[in-house]
């Protein structure tokens, strides 16, 4: 417990001002010349690139203190103003303080009583933590805005106003700062508590700048370009410009030049210390560079998203990283990331040599650091860094000692750690093996793009190699691609199969399809599973052998798996006939596995898809992580190996239909259109009746969007009858692989209405939406009605229609995003160290408990049955048990199932040769 | 620490009753047409109930969770709940620490435990 011991705790801050003293004594030099460098390249004394302010060039030593490059901290300088100048960063409290003062004597505008009362509130609410000082003086200026004479003097006071940024004028008349300066003295210590300041340490005359602190040459430092020029830093390039004017406005004072001249020089001079803090004060122009680019001045540098406090403190660049286009490669595991050769040469890995290791770590330092796997550096215990060349390899391999590190190259099977921004979750960062292949992209698997949202359109992705051996135990444990398989955010998968590994699911398994045993074979070959072939389902009429693919696929599935659900293909009957669902509606929606044996349903996206596959689901929570990969890794490549198998493609003549479907359609069409004509007429002749909480015309608007709606999907139905199961189109659709029928009949039959902010478009012209139509125009094509389908293509005014719509999906889009990243970046940062302990409670830093048990119920949620912590349907079935005749039966399913899968047995057709069985 | 945390939910029922005579301290609000509605506050169905705990209770929940006071969440010593405890109670000092028992939509039922400070 010592071990980590604070050494010490910070017990408050204190924020005060710098009062000009202090800007002196830490002052290093006095600058007095706007000059940088002589001739020779030297800096100049008391110029702004004075060799006391710190040391840039290596080699040199600091003449303040006497260290080198990196040890010197650098010191600051000063410069003395000729004439007092406002900190623009405060002019609101200088106001403030102006407003509730005194013009002549300085004193609060308040009776003695009432900043006492005033007083003693502030003491009462400071026993609960912090005062809030800016509120202090917001408070006391609010309460002294109607005194109009002093209490103490008797001064007739005048409206002080801020003329943004940084002039002040009282009833019209300018106050100079140096008049300012005056009145801020003024005031008495005593009044300063009740304006929110401690007296010690910020004295309100020290927001009027004397003496302006120069910052180290550290902090702005020169380059030196190719060329040999010097290029200065704006931070530089701003305080020449100080210097310059702070020197003209001496020498015209004191020359006595007309006032008016040195009132000019004074404002400029305000000007370039105004600009030198913040270079977008607003109501004055930016400082410029001579490419007309604005300066980066003090509060450039620290703000918003670039600045040092999101840019370099909050976030950091580091090393062992790689970056490159992503890729994927199917015969991955979800686990492994494929490294390019060059990435694997780049990247190290640090290896202690010991008495085991030696010979290992000699050899990959003798392979150098050109060939992979070899090693880059070795470190000394002494400390020296060492690069392993070609021409010292040798001499390193023999001295190599046990204590010695040696940066290896990265090597199959090291643990890296993988991620896409936007990281918005915990799974957008894990771990993955290594393996190292040729190509130049990262590839992966494509069950785990989900978790990433990645796709392989030119995403880039991040990789980084783990240092220490702690980090790759914690990386491999918590991190590893298979532990987040199931989602903390819904209790459910996010990784899981997609696309492609549907439709090869669906091919599999849907109704009865047969493979002959060099088919099984083939199929089976590429799994990591150790298993017979199950006995044969059947023999065809050529009385070969066949296996179903519901065979096939059940050798993928743990055994002791038992579930029922309705997969995606379900149609939704009024009443489900459960397991003669295939017999009776004949679209076999009904998964029944029982012991790891698919008896009767298709495997779909319920049952394998990313956020919604139950059988992965369930595999995950009673096997573990380790029997999801493999459940997963197995399943893509059979379901891959089916589509290549049975073959599958698609093409805009999957969305033909026969000429009488679309007679049919456009008779929909025509009718819905009489329809809107008559609704319209109707409330013309003003016999709408309107719908309660509804005007007449909001009525006329649901009516007509309504009977449009039913006109699209009724073309939908009319064009999804003319596709069957046959078509490649609709098992993606059905099978939840891609796309949706409503997609499909959008392709086939009609579009249907675009809306715009949720209503028919009803804007663009006086009256009407395009000159197309006539002024009134409420009939269904006027107000974006597209009844033309994708294939058939659109009528000019029904593209701009859809236009119309397509744009307001993409401006909610962009809109949502930003948005949302926002809303999520308070919360992260609101709630980021918050962290659930050992005893169950929800603790900050501090361990000040924020909830006395997790979530309430001290469930974790990736450990949930979709956010409940037990699944109790479950239990009971393991508890009751399954009817005795069903048992353990693999041949179940035939008894169920029909046999007349139309599309998916084309062997029957065809006079397969049997190669390679007995 | 799990006679403390298992105890019956008193008010787990919304639609509770207003049980009349038990609670005293009653609220009034603006109800329809700027009638004054009067009810109870501790009976109101959106109020958890509110318990005082005793020194015993506190040194048990104090050394369960391994804290102190100061690390347990806050309540005003000005909010109603205490005010109305305060009748059946007495004067609650600061530092005293009353038990929240509200309906929870993941467990049912949860306890939090509260520091009373001033204000």
């Amino acid at each position: 417990m010592s071990l980590f011991r604070v050494g010490k705790r910070i017990q408050g801050i204190r924020f005060g001002f710098l009062s000009p003293k202090e800007i002196r004594s830490m002052s290093a030099t006095k600058i007095i010349t706007a000059d940088t460098y002589d001739d020779d390249g030297f800096p100049i004394d008391m110029g702004l690139m004075d060799s006391r302010l710190g040391v840039i060039e290596p080699g040199l030593r600091c003449k303040t203190c006497g260290q080198k490059v990196d040890e010197c901290p650098g010191h600051f300088g000063h410069i003395d103003l000729a004439m007092p100048v406002i900190h623009v960063g405060y002019v609101r409290h200088v106001k403030r303080l102006l407003q509730s003062t005194c013009r002549a004597c300085g004193r609060i505008l308040m009776d003695a009583a009432r900043i006492r009362g005033m007083m003693e509130e502030l003491k009462e609410s400071s026993d609960y933590g912090a005062v809030d000082s800016e509120n202090t003086l917001r408070e006391t200026a609010k309460g002294t805005s109607t005194a109009t004479i002093c209490p103490y003097c008797g001064e007739e006071q005048v409206r002080i106003t801020l003329d943004k940024p940084t002039t002040f004028r009282e009833g019209g008349h300018k106050l100079t700062p140096k008049e300012v300066r005056e009145r801020l003295e003024r005031i008495p210590n005593e009044d300063l508590e009740a304006l929110g300041m401690n007296p010690e340490v910020a004295r309100p005359e020290w927001l009027i700048l004397t003496a302006l602190p120069v910052p180290p040459v550290t902090v702005r430092p020169s380059i030196t370009l190719e060329s040999g020029d010097r290029s200065e830093d704006d931070l530089t390039h701003k305080l020449v410009d100080v210097l310059r004017i702070n020197q003209r406005l001496r020498e015209n004072r004191d020359a006595g030049t007309p006032q008016l001249i040195v009132e000019d020089l004074w404002e400029l001079l305000q000007y370039h210390i105004t600009t030198y803090f913040d270079n977008q004060t607003s109501g004055i122009p930016p400082a410029r560079h001579r490419s007309g680019r604005p300066l980066k001045t003090l509060a450039q540098r620290l703000k918003g998203k670039e600045g040092r406090f999101r840019s370099n403190l909050s976030g950091k660049r580091v090393n062992f990283s790689a970056r490159t286009v992503i890729s994927p490669d199917p015969l991955l595991s979800i686990n492994e990331v494929g490294i390019p050769v060059e990435v694997a040469m780049e990247l190290t890995v640090p290896v202690r040599v010991n008495q085991y290791n030696v010979g290992y770590v000699r050899e990959l330092v003798m392979k150098g650091s050109s060939t992979w796997p070899g090693a880059n550096y070795v470190i000394r215990p002494d400390g020296p860094r060492l690069k392993i060349t070609d021409r010292n390899k040798q001499l390193i391999s023999d001295n190599l000692d046990f204590g010695w590190v040696v940066e290896r190259h990265l090597v199959e099977n090291d643990v890296v750690l993988f991620n896409r921004q936007p990281s918005l979750h915990r799974m957008s960062m894990m771990a993955h093996l290594v393996r190292v292949m040729p190509g130049k992209t990262f590839r992966m698997n494509l069950p785990v793009c989900p978790p990433y949202n990645a796709d392989f359109d030119g995403d880039e992705m991040n990789l980084h190699a783990l240092q220490s051996e702690e980090a790759r135990a914690e990386a491999k444990i918590l991190m590893l691609v298979q532990e987040h398989i199931r989602s903390p955010r819904f209790g459910g998968p996010v990784i899981g199969a997609i696309h492609d590994h549907i439709t090869g699911a669906f091919l599999l398994t849907h109704k009865l399809t047969r493979f002959t045993k060099d088919e099984a074979f083939t199929l089976l070959s590429g799994l990591a599973i150790d298993l017979e072939l199950p006995p044969a389902a059947g023999r065809d009429k050529f009385d070969r052998e066949f296996w179903t693919g519901k065979q096939l696929f059940s050798m993928i599935i743990p055994r002791d798996i038992h579930l029922t659900y309705k997969a995606s293909v379900c149609v939704h009957c009024d009443k489900c006939v459960k397991e003669r669902c295939d017999v009776e509606v004949g679209v076999d929606a009904w998964v029944d596995i029982r012991s790891g044996q698919l008896l009767t349903g298709t495997i779909d996206e319920m049952g394998i898809g990313a956020f919604k596959g139950q059988i992965l689901d369930k595999i995950v929570r009673d096997r573990g992580a380790l029997a999801g990969r493999q459940f997963i890794d197995n399943l893509t490549r059979l379901a891959i190996g089916t589509m290549m198998l049975r073959g599958f493609t698609t093409g805009i003549d999957d969305e033909d239909i026969p000429e009488s479907a679309r007679n049919e359609i456009q008779d929909v069409m025509d009718a819905a259109e009489r329809e809107v004509d008559k609704l319209v007429q109707t409330y013309r002749a003003g016999n709408l009746t309107p719908h309660p909480g509804r005007s007449i015309e909001e009525t006329l608007e649901v009516l007509a969007m309504r009977e449009l709606g039913k006109a699209r999907d009724g073309a939908g139905q009319i064009a999804g009858r003319q596709m069957g199961l046959t078509n490649f189109a609709v098992i993606m659709a059905k099978s939840g692989a891609r796309g949706s029928m409503l997609n499909l009949s959008q392709m086939a039959g009609c579009i249907g209405q675009q809306a715009v902010r949720g209503e028919r478009i009803s804007r663009g012209y006086a009256d009407r939406t395009l000159p197309h139509f006539s002024w009134g125009d409420r009939g269904a094509r006027a107000k974006g009605f597209v009844r033309s389908s994708y294939k058939n293509g659109l009528k000019p005014t029904e593209f701009f229609f859809h236009s119309m719509g397509g744009r307001e999906g993409l401006v909610d889009t962009a809109v949502r995003t930003s948005r949302s990243g926002y809303m999520q970046r308070r919360l992260i940062n609101a709630l980021e160290d918050l962290k659930v302990k050992y005893d169950g409670t929800v603790r900050n830093t501090s361990d000040v408990i924020i909830q006395f048990r997790y979530g309430d119920d001290g469930v974790d949620p990736t450990r949930s049955v979709q956010g409940e912590a037990v699944d109790l349907d479950d239990i009971f079935r393991q508890v009751i048990g399954y009817a005795p005749e069903v048992g353990d039966r693999r041949d179940l399913g035939l008894s169920f199932a029909s046999f007349d899968s139309d599309l998916l047995s084309p062997e029957e057709d065809f006079d397969v040769p049997e190669v390679g069985t007995e | 620490m799990e006679s403390v945390r298992n105890q019956r939910v008193k008010g787990s029922n919304p639609f509770r009753p207003v049980e009349s005579g038990t609670s005293v301290n009653p609220v009034a609000v603006k109800g329809a047409r700027g009638r004054p509605v009067t009810f109870r506050l501790m009976d109101h169905m959106l109020v958890p109930e509110h318990e005082l705990l005793s020194e015993d209770e506190e040194n048990e929940l104090l050394s369960a969770y391994k804290v102190d006071k100061s690390q347990l969440p806050k309540i005003l010593r000005s909010d109603p709940c205490i005010r109305a405890l305060e009748v059946e109670h007495g004067i609650i000092e600061q530092g005293r620490i009353v038990r929240v028992i509200r309906e929870s939509e993941t467990s049912g039922r949860s306890v939090a435990f509260r520091v009373v400070v001033e204000g």
